[in-house]
């Protein structure tokens, strides 16, 4: 098996393979230009300079045409990576673009690993690691306020504000560092109090920052909302009410399983999936086994749940057991949906309900009423559940989180080595391992099985 | 005074000064046919600054050539005259010993030492030059143009290397105050392709002590009972002296400003650059210009005694080892203060005079100075330079660290007994607990606690070890943690014949750099100025990728 090198020129498409009418394939490398040299008639690209554009055919090593061909030229190291690279936009058409990569792996190039081109990136200085994150965020950005968010990591606002907490820090260990170098010299470095209020501050701005993750996360993979009853209530039907309130921009992919028809929303500038367990049954006397683990497993892996209850025939023996399920595990995370209001002229008035304290809302799928309000509720809800501050910057990346909670444990050490008064020396251990945390998180010092855990995760073409 | 005829040796050491002493006595110690050539044998071992020893990060260097079997804590011992223990208010980590000295005393001990040590032999003469061929040390060219023949030659010149002495607006060439300097040396280097430098470093005024009025200056006392540097003295004997402390004022001050026009250092006639750690009285008083007075000890202060005597050991031990065929002996970072001063001095760019500080260090709370035995005697013992005596002592020491651990650390003490004792000092135990546990709270002391549980008398020092350990255990573990990510960087090895020059996502500068210094790991890389972390990443990377065609190193040793 031949070892992969860091050299090799490196070719993956881009964009995705199927659909849309223009593909786009990256070549990267020593190799890149002259390779595509000999396929593309267009132009002798040897001798041309980058940041231009070309158009040609691109032949196979038998000369016959694949394609049409647009061409982008860029030089080292302005470019993605840093390196020489070739963009090829062809037509949209899988068979041309096989025809197309086989040529260059026939080269010599091999196919790029995912995470590849940024990790190639970030290596030649073209980036850090959290903006290679946040583009691989904004890639897969799945609400408006992730993608605004993912641009401005992408531009470097999380590196900045973690350069200006580590240099904050740095300066408190020098004048610790002082302080103990000098000790002799009769000069007033600074004073223990000085050095917690310094810490606290960096501490707080940490905080801060860490809080914003719970929500980050949840909106960074999209919100997922369980609709659950027993059947006939009109699962469905509040599920297309929900859904044609508001201008999916996710086409619905027929994920269609056994049990579970999903739809893609967008309500609010947040993605949200929901999911409708047409299948899952609970009954007192016969449960299923395999479906009760399926019903489960989808309980626990909801953000929100909502129970849906036909309120003009009144609460069932099966209503009250998903009642009874949902309010022993669930609690926090559920919604009532009394559907259709417009048959009943009563209100539920049945006690239990309200006696749970589950938020309990009237709706009817039919005419539209209250569907505005049950999307606000859910939306409301996960914001409260994940203490969503209006922060400028969200963290969306369990591997950030991780780390910044690390340094904040480390800060916390510090703090207590200071209200214990401990000497300088015991302060220091404390703020070098903060500092060096937060030099992880950029990647400065990177092995290669962190960098390679890291890009990994990213799909193939980034 | 020892003359010879005799012109060949194994190993020649050129300047009498703190590094040379070391390095031929330890050469001579390992059993090499050992020269010292110095251009004075009654200047041996001669103070040329502040006839002091050791201080802050300093003293820890002290104890740690001492452990490992050099002899600059033995003649401070016998030397000093005011011992004082630096920063007993704050934690041990930070804790130094240090000692004023004699010092006429103190250069007739090293002389003694040197005199009477099989085989050196000390030559009184100036060299100037050395003799190479075949990119091999011939031979040291002497003055009157005599070769004496060598394996392996280390120059310990120091400050008289084309030393230049500047009074006030005087220039003069001279080693010391009334001494030649060492001429011919520096070309002979530099016709080998090495390149020359100039550093700069102030010495204190001499002011008789009869002209000194007692009645307006603080008196300074000694320590009760001095600390002695080396763990083969049990006791200091020498009596000791007072030193003492006065303050300039604004009147010093605008006197003082009335000369800088003739001070060398502003006016720019000095072209070295000087300790930035070590500011001269113009340099407080023009820095710190809002401060109305500033501290005057008479005498206090530091040199470069330590470092120059900690590079002189190793090279003299290494030059040894290197004769013998065997592996070359490396202190790391994390070991020993010694390894942090080496490691800086190859990988990091020098524009003044290196001083050692504890910040230098980045695991200070291992490295402390009363556990350098502990740490290094064992190296010490095993090339034979600690002698019996001493290495008793210290297997003493380890047996009752290791009885307090085990026989007093797990013994409960009661209530009654604790409230009784420590009344208002500590809060109260409504039941018993461990002694080991008590430990813990920062207003107890473990000699307090053993008091209440044993008649057993057990050293400070081992106590204080076995305390230290588990009172900052908690700090000791996160240290140790960053010592274990540390030592994992520095165990990824870089190939003998690895091309920086095609890495083309590197630095140019980096890759300069590494092409010179020629790092062993990746950790010392990283210590590189001019190398960052980048350039390091594109290194670490290009290692994972090209494991298959790792060549390893001769030696393949890891520094610890």
């Amino acid at each position: 098996m031949k070892v992969k090198d860091y050299n090799d020129t490196i070719i993956a498409s881009i964009t995705a393979i199927v659909g849309g009418s223009v593909s786009l394939i990256r070549i990267s490398g020593d190799n890149a230009i002259s390779i595509t040299d000999k396929y593309f008639t267009g132009t002798d690209l040897t001798k041309q300079t980058g940041g231009r554009f070309f158009h040609g055919n691109f032949i196979n090593h038998h000369g016959k045409i694949i394609d049409d061909v647009i061409l982008l030229l860029y030089n080292s190291p302005n470019s993605y990576t840093g390196e020489d690279v070739v963009e090829i936009s062809c037509h949209g058409n899988p068979f041309v673009v096989e025809e197309l990569i086989q040529q260059y792996l026939s080269a010599g190039c091999r196919m790029a690993d995912p995470g590849e081109f940024s990790k190639r990136a970030f290596l030649n200085g073209k980036m850090d690691l959290l903006q290679a994150e946040a583009v691989a965020d904004l890639i897969s950005a799945k609400s408006k306020r992730i993608t605004e968010n993912s641009i401005a990591l992408v531009g470097g606002r999380l590196s900045e504000l973690i350069l200006k907490l580590k240099e904050e820090l740095i300066k408190i260990a020098s004048l610790l560092t002082l302080d103990l170098d000098f000790s002799e010299e009769d000069l007033d470095i600074i004073q223990a109090d000085q050095i917690a209020d310094s810490i606290n501050k960096a501490r707080n701005t940490l905080e801060a920052l860490i809080g914003t993750y719970n929500f980050g996360r949840l909106l960074n993979k999209g919100i997922e909302v369980l609709i659950c009853g027993k059947p006939n209530v009109g699962k469905s039907s509040i599920l297309n009410a929900l859904i044609n309130q508001d201008r999916a921009i996710v086409s619905s992919t027929p994920g269609t399983t056994r049990d579970t028809i999903h739809e893609d929303v967008v309500i609010e500038n947040i993605s949200i999936r929901f999911i409708d367990t047409a299948g899952i049954r609970i009954t007192t006397d016969h449960i299923e086994a395999e479906g009760v683990l399926r019903s489960e497993a989808a309980f626990n892996k909801a953000d929100i749940i909502l129970l849906i209850i036909d309120i003009s025939e009144g609460i069932t023996e099966e209503d009250q057991n998903l009642i009874n399920k949902i309010n022993a595990s669930y609690k926090n995370r559920s919604i009532i949906i009394g559907n259709k209001k417009d048959k009943s002229i009563e209100l539920l008035t049945k006690k239990e309900i309200y006696q749970t304290g589950i938020p309990v809302l009237e709706v009817s799928a039919k005419t539209g009423n209250g569907i505005i309000e049950l999307q606000k509720s859910i939306i409301n809800m996960v914001k409260v559940n994940t203490n969503e501050l209006n922060e400028d910057i969200l963290i969306t990346n369990k591997r950030q989180y991780e780390i910044l909670k690390k340094t904040l444990e480390s800060l916390d050490h510090a703090l207590d080595s200071i209200k214990n008064n401990f000497g300088y020396e015991f302060i220091s251990v404390d703020m070098k391992t903060a500092i060096d945390l937060l030099s992880e998180i950029t990647g400065e010092i990177s092995t290669d099985d962190i960098l390679n855990n890291i890009f990994s995760n990213f799909c193939i073409g980034k | 005074m020892k003359q010879t005829n005799k012109n060949k040796f194994d190993i020649v050491v050129v300047g009498g000064g703190h590094a040379g002493i070391e390095a031929a006595i330890v050469a001579a110690n390992m059993g090499m046919d050992t020269a010292l050539v110095t251009m004075e044998i009654n200047k041996i071992g001669l103070m040329s600054c502040n006839p002091a020893i050791g201080g802050l990060a300093k003293g820890q260097l002290v104890r740690e050539i001492d452990a490992l079997g050099g002899i600059m804590g033995k003649i401070s011992d016998a030397a000093g005259i005011h011992f004082k223990m630096l920063n007993t208010s704050k934690g041990p980590a930070v804790q130094s010993p240090r000692a004023q000295a004699d010092r006429a005393y103190y250069s007739k001990v090293a002389k003694n030492f040197t005199l009477n040590t099989r085989n050196l032999t000390v030559i009184e003469d100036a060299a100037i030059g050395v003799k190479t061929g075949k990119n091999k040390i011939i031979g040291v060219i002497l003055k009157d143009g005599s070769l004496i023949s060598t394996r392996a030659a280390i120059l310990t010149n120091g400050t008289f290397l084309n030393g230049l002495i500047h009074v006030g607006d005087k220039k003069i060439s001279a080693g010391r105050a009334g001494e030649m300097p060492a001429t011919g040396i520096t070309e002979s280097l530099q016709a080998l392709g090495f390149t020359a430098g100039r550093l700069k470093t102030g010495t204190p005024p001499r002011i008789h002590r009869d002209s000194i009025d007692y009645t307006k200056v603080e008196v300074q006392a000694p320590d009760k009972i001095p600390v002695p540097f080396s763990f083969s003295t049990d006791k200091i004997n020498r009596q000791q002296i007072n030193c003492y402390i006065t303050y300039t004022n604004t009147k010093t001050h605008d006197i003082l400003r009335t000369g800088f026009d003739r001070s060398p250092m502003f006016t720019g006639t000095i072209k070295g650059v000087g300790p930035r750690y070590c500011p001269s009285i113009e340099d407080k008083i023009n820095r710190f210009s809002d401060k109305n007075r500033h501290q005057l000890f008479l005498e206090n202060g530091t040199s470069g005694y330590e470092e120059a005597a900690a590079q002189g050991f190793m090279a003299g031990l290494n030059a040894a080892l290197k004769l013998k065929g065997q592996e070359p002996f490396m202190l790391g970072r994390s070991e020993a203060y010694i390894g942090v001063l080496i490691d800086d001095l190859i990988n990091k760019t020098h524009d003044e005079p290196y001083r050692m500080f504890t910040s230098r260090a980045e695991f200070r709370l291992l490295l402390r100075h009363d556990n350098a035995d502990l740490r290094l005697m064992e190296y010490g013992r095993n090339f034979g330079l600690v002698d019996d005596q001493t290495y008793g002592k210290y297997l003493a020491r380890r047996k009752e660290i290791d009885t307090i651990q085990k026989n007093e650390m797990s013994k409960k003490i009661g209530p009654k007994i604790f409230n009784s004792h420590f009344k208002n000092k500590s809060s109260n135990l409504t039941q018993a607990v461990k002694v080991k546990d008590l430990i813990k709270r920062p207003e107890i002391s473990l000699r307090q606690l053993l008091e209440l549980v044993t008649d057993k008398e057990y050293s400070n020092s081992s106590i204080g070890e076995v305390e230290f350990n588990i009172k900052y255990s908690g700090y000791i573990e996160r240290q140790s943690a960053q010592i274990e990510k540390f030592r994992n960087i520095e165990s990824k090895l870089i190939p003998a014949d690895i091309d920086y020059t095609s890495m083309q996502a590197m630095s140019v500068e980096a890759r300069e750099k590494l092409t010179r210094i020629k790092p062993v790991n990746i950790g010392q890389a990283s210590r590189i100025s001019g190398v960052s972390p980048a350039d390091l990443s594109v290194l670490v990377i290009y290692l994972e990728k090209h494991k298959h065609g790792n060549v390893p190193r001769e030696t393949g040793y890891i520094p610890a």
